[in-house]
């Protein structure tokens, strides 16, 4: 039998259950037993993660196994692992009335069968030609992979079409980069794994290709994440078929604190598991090699120390870098080694900041403004559009001087707290500059915005341990007719308006208009004070029609004047005055008249 | 009968269709919890690949859907002709878009985010930040631990928490003020080919680079584009995050409630404003049309309603504002919600008269724009309106009754006196 040990390593597609996948995993089998379904998961789920199994599976499966196909299936699967005894009168016997059936479906043969198996009661032979026939007429990849599941349980020979068929069947499947899977999903392709497995373990012979497995086996392992005990069910079955070493198992590697070494973790560790996530018993490791990009290298060839399927080397010598380590490997007899065990070491080291020059340029005169190594941590300065920064520095690992990838310089306007950033190039010495004339690039990379701006250097690689941040420092930067970036206010709320009345003109005090009104009444006063001196008189009164019309009259002009500023209108009044006025001219004609003539007479 | 049941039935049908297009068959699978949150929001969801030739979003001028999600990144060209000016039409018309892009991005893709104002970076690039990259990222640094969330929680929800990110960067057009910057990087990461030595600016470094953006368009239309495929994904769904510079343990990532709330967003079943019953009176009156008079007291009320979760539901902002304007607002005032979604606001009429408007223009980020104006006219006091006997005027009112008294008094002095002195008698 060839066993296949295949490598994916740091890809981004994992290839086998990691501690704490299984550890997630685990968690999700606990329990609760709330049907037989479930009980039948977590127990076969917990064996496969090779973990206890729980003791209160089996008074569930006692109590509550009825005599029926699906409850007698389940809780046949739980009594051959777990050992538990299910007593109900007639299981054979129903069961095998299950297989005569007419319309027995390939689902109702596959699990009577194999529940007869698990009690360890007989099943007629004949079985295996009705099955045959099943199978040619449902002819679905679901009806095959039970078919072959049930068949590797009778006993007798494997019928060789049948073990055939399993390659015609995972040509049904679809490829989809380095994956494949069945159209019905990860229980159809879980399923037939597991059924090709099983029936090939059976026949003893290998039924699909290395290439085959490997891709099934991508897809299977790309389900681990998936929520819900139904999906982490059938990738863990998934997984089991692949790891039981029938189907020309894969066996993976995979590198431990994803294959990072620095100073204080200066080991490789390196794992050779199952895609369960087993180590490989009884195997080896050497390097081979170890080479960077430039050629050097971090490990010396020879054996890894370790055994058992995990290994670690110390590396020799720390140098930064990403490396491919070329990793060979002694595994115990009928397992292929991979064809290429490469894997990717990223070695990380600090670097530190060396021959800072901190420089601010006055352009006109070329007079030095600021010159500071930076050892005194970050600098005070002032700048215009007259000046030119220069800021030179290089990183350096130990004496070498290197480039990384992310050196920029970021300038924080400290109020509103805009970034502005400047890439560092590095020349052929590996020196890195930046030049920066305040002129050009008040306008255009600060919008011509003053202000003070705190100046960083942010060092960034992925072959650092940590990222750096370092205050270079504050600059205070003076642009004429510096604005301020207008906010958008489009999208918030606008200040309230209160509308400004216009205010009532002033009026003198109350107090004031009441002596005027005092005032001028006193005119009236004074007439009257006067005529009571004078001693005027109405002895002439003479009371006659025309003398009461009159007065009347001249009272009622009177009264309508008044009512007139009280709120009757011109008209009303216009027509009330032609009335009495005409009465009273008449009156006041006769009366004057009867006046003269009475002076007359006298 | 019949024919107005099924044409009802139809209306019904395609009253919200959503169209999920998938890379591939792996899609399904890997995206499995997005999907069926998918279709907890939306009953009517049908499935293509993006090379399918029976793809088609428009049928006989309209639209078959009313959303569409496009989950393959690296499409390169959809099949049936499908090309990103299709997709753009859709938004013209009222569609929503939602778009996974990767660093594999195909053309079609950045073809429709440009369109939209977003920039999204060259393929091969990633988003990178060496501060703060999770944990359990592999070597690139490209696995982010992303937390710089717009501040308006109608998109992402209350307190969002860090959410995982693998993806491509984008920038948005600076002359284009509809986008939202829904997920921003942090200052130190940048955008790059990890493996390619920076020479040039990078496309967008720091605060500008947009993980998540979004638009809302002038026709409320929404779409969205994710710059990571994978965080819309079962694994980074289930994922823990924990920065690299962060201190403490790790946490569980936020990227399923991050996205389905950002969904909701883009499906507009959040975010959604809608208003009615506008009733304005004088104080103590019921409404009418009549004008009103300068400096009266007036009421004006509007029922504003918020779409949340699919379903309408009293909308309780604290900033709508409404304004009294001639040309220029002369008032604006903010409106009180009550529990049932009624904003009310009591104001006195400017002293100036004409022909105004009662305005509510409520355009907030994430919310559709809200915009209702009613014309009313202000007429100046009636003649009979002004101020009777004013207390400065009382000298005046005293002298013409005085005047007038004494008319009175004095005709009877005038015609009735008879002199005392019998010698001015004879003297005459």
């Amino acid at each position: 039998m060839r066993v296949l040990v295949t490598l994916c390593v740091l890809a981004s597609l994992a290839c086998s259950l990691s501690p704490s996948d299984r550890e997630k995993i685990s968690s999700v089998f606990n329990g609760p037993i709330d049907s037989l379904k479930s009980a039948y998961q977590v127990t076969v789920a917990r064996s496969i993660l090779e973990l206890p199994l729980l003791e209160s599976t089996c008074n569930y499966v006692a109590g509550n196994t009825q005599l029926a196909l699906a409850d007698l299936y389940f809780a046949s699967h739980i009594s051959k692992i777990q050992g538990c005894e299910v007593k109900i009168a007639g299981i054979e016997d129903f069961l095998n009335t299950e297989i005569a059936g007419e319309g027995a479906s390939m689902n109702t043969l596959f699990k009577a069968v194999t529940s007869l198996s698990n009690f360890g009661m007989t099943v007629d032979s004949a079985v295996s030609e009705k099955i045959a026939a099943k199978v040619k007429e449902e002819d679905t990849v679901t009806a095959h992979s039970l078919a072959y599941l049930a068949t590797a349980v009778l006993p007798g020979e494997v019928p060789k079409d049948l073990v055939d068929s399993i390659e015609d069947i995972a040509h049904r499947a679809d490829t989809i980069g380095n994956a494949m899977s069945f159209e019905g999903g990860l229980m159809e392709t879980s399923l037939f794994l597991k059924g090709a497995s099983v029936l090939s373990q059976k026949a003893g012979k290998a039924a699909l290709t290395d290439q085959m497995t490997q891709k099934f086996a991508n897809y299977i392992v790309s389900n681990k994440d998936k929520a819900g005990k139904s999906n982490l069910f059938y990738t863990l079955v998934g997984l089991d078929a692949l790891s039981s070493g029938s189907l020309v198992p894969t066996h993976l590697i995979v590198l431990d604190n994803s294959a990072v070494i620095s100073e204080s973790q200066r080991t490789l560790k390196v794992s050779l598991v199952n895609p369960l996530g087993v180590t490989v018993k009884d195997s080896t490791a050497k390097i081979i090699s170890a080479k960077g990009s430039g050629g050097q290298a971090i490990f010396t060839a020879g054996p890894m120390s370790g055994g058992d399927g995990t290994f670690e080397v110390a590396a020799s010598e720390l140098t930064r870098g990403v490396f491919t380590a070329e990793l060979g490997f002694e595994l115990p007899s009928g397992y292929l080694a991979p064809d290429n065990s490469v894997v990717k070491v990223k070695c990380v080291l600090p670097v530190e900041l060396k021959d800072a020059t901190f420089k601010l340029i006055d352009v006109d005169d070329n007079r030095i403004l600021l010159n500071n190594d930076l050892s005194g941590g970050a600098v005070q300065g002032k700048a215009d559009l007259s000046t030119r920064l220069i800021f030179d520095f290089s990183l350096a690992d130990g004496a070498e001087e290197v480039t990384l990838h992310q050196v920029f310089v970021r300038f924080t306007n400290t109020k509103t707290k805009q970034n502005v950033f400047f890439i560092a190039q590095a020349d052929l010495k590996k020196k890195y500059t930046i030049d920066l004339n305040f002129r050009s690039a008040a306008a255009k990379s600060f919008g011509s915005v003053g202000g003070q701006y705190s100046v960083d250097l942010i060092v960034g690689d992925a072959t650092l341990p940590q990222a750096m941040v370092i205050d270079v420092a504050t600059l205070n930067l003076e642009i004429p007719d510096s604005k301020e970036p207008a906010a958008d206010l489009s999208k918030q709320a606008k200040p309230e308006i209160t509308h400004l009345f216009r205010q009532p003109e002033k009026r003198p005090p109350q107090a004031i208009s009441a002596v005027f009104t005092g005032l001028v009444l006193l005119p009236a006063l004074v007439l009257l004070i006067m005529w009571a001196k004078l001693g005027a008189n109405i002895s002439n009164i003479q009371i006659s029609l025309s003398s009461i019309g009159f007065h009347g009259g001249l009272l009622a002009i009177i009264a309508i004047y008044v009512n007139f500023f009280l709120g009757v209108n011109m008209f009303t009044t216009v027509k009330c005055l032609a009335g009495v006025a005409v009465v009273t001219f008449l009156c006041g004609q006769r009366l004057l008249s009867s006046i003269a003539a009475a002076k007359k007479a006298k | 009968m019949e024919k107005a049941v099924i044409v009802s039935l139809l209306l019904a049908v395609a009253s919200c269709r959503t169209l999920v297009i998938l890379e591939n068959v792996l899609t399904k699978e890997s995206h499995s919890s997005f999907l069926s949150d998918l279709s907890t929001k939306d009953s009517d969801i049908v499935y293509k690949y993006a090379t399918d030739s029976s793809l088609t979003i428009k049928k006989y001028g309209e639209s078959l859907y009313n959303n569409i999600i496009i989950l393959a990144p690296s499409v390169a060209a959809f099949g049936n002709g499908v090309t990103a000016n299709d997709f753009l039409t859709f938004l013209d018309d009222g569609g929503n878009i939602v778009i996974s892009a990767s660093s594999d991005v195909g053309e079609p893709i950045k073809e429709i985010a440009a369109e939209v104002g977003v920039e999204i970076d060259e393929e091969g690039t990633s988003v990178i930040d060496h501060m703060n990259y999770d944990v359990s990222d592999d070597g690139d640094h490209d696995l982010i631990v992303a937390d710089s969330f717009t501040s308006a929680s109608v998109i992402v929800g209350e307190s969002p928490k860090p959410v995982l990110f693998q993806g491509v960067g984008m920038a948005a057009d600076l002359d284009n003020p509809l986008v939202i910057d829904i997920l921003r990087a942090s200052s130190t990461a940048y955008s790059h080919a990890a493996n390619q030595d920076i020479l040039e600016y990078p496309l967008a470094i720091g605060s500008n680079l947009l993980l998540v953006a979004g638009m809302q368009a002038r026709n409320n239309a929404r779409i969205v584009i994710f710059g990571s495929h994978l965080m819309l994904s079962d694994k980074f769904y289930n994922a823990d995050v924990k920065a690299q510079s962060a201190v403490g343990g790790v946490q569980a990532a936020g990227n399923r409630d991050f996205t389905s709330n950002v969904i909701d967003w883009a499906l507009r079943r959040n975010g959604d404003l809608r208003f009615s019953n506008v009733k304005h009176n004088k104080v103590g009156e019921a409404p009418s049309d009549a004008a009103y008079r300068i400096t009266d007291e007036v009421e004006y009320s509007i029922v504003i309603e918020e779409m949340r979760n699919g379903n309408w539901e009293a909308f309780q902002g604290s900033d709508v504002q409404l304004e009294f304007v001639r040309i220029d607002p002369f008032i604006r005032a903010y409106l009180k919600p009550n529990s049932e979604g009624v904003f009310k606001v009591g104001f006195k009429v400017p002293d100036v008269y004409g022909v105004y408007q009662f305005k509510v223009d409520y355009d907030r980020i994430g919310f559709t724009h809200l915009y209702s104006t009613t014309q009313v006219s202000v007429r100046p006091f009636h003649h009979t309106e002004y101020e009777r006997f004013i207390p400065s005027a009382y000298p005046y009112y005293a002298s013409a009754f005085s005047m007038l008294g004494g008319l009175f008094v004095f005709s009877f002095v005038f015609l009735y006196h008879r002199d005392a002195v019998p010698e001015s008698k004879k003297t005459e």
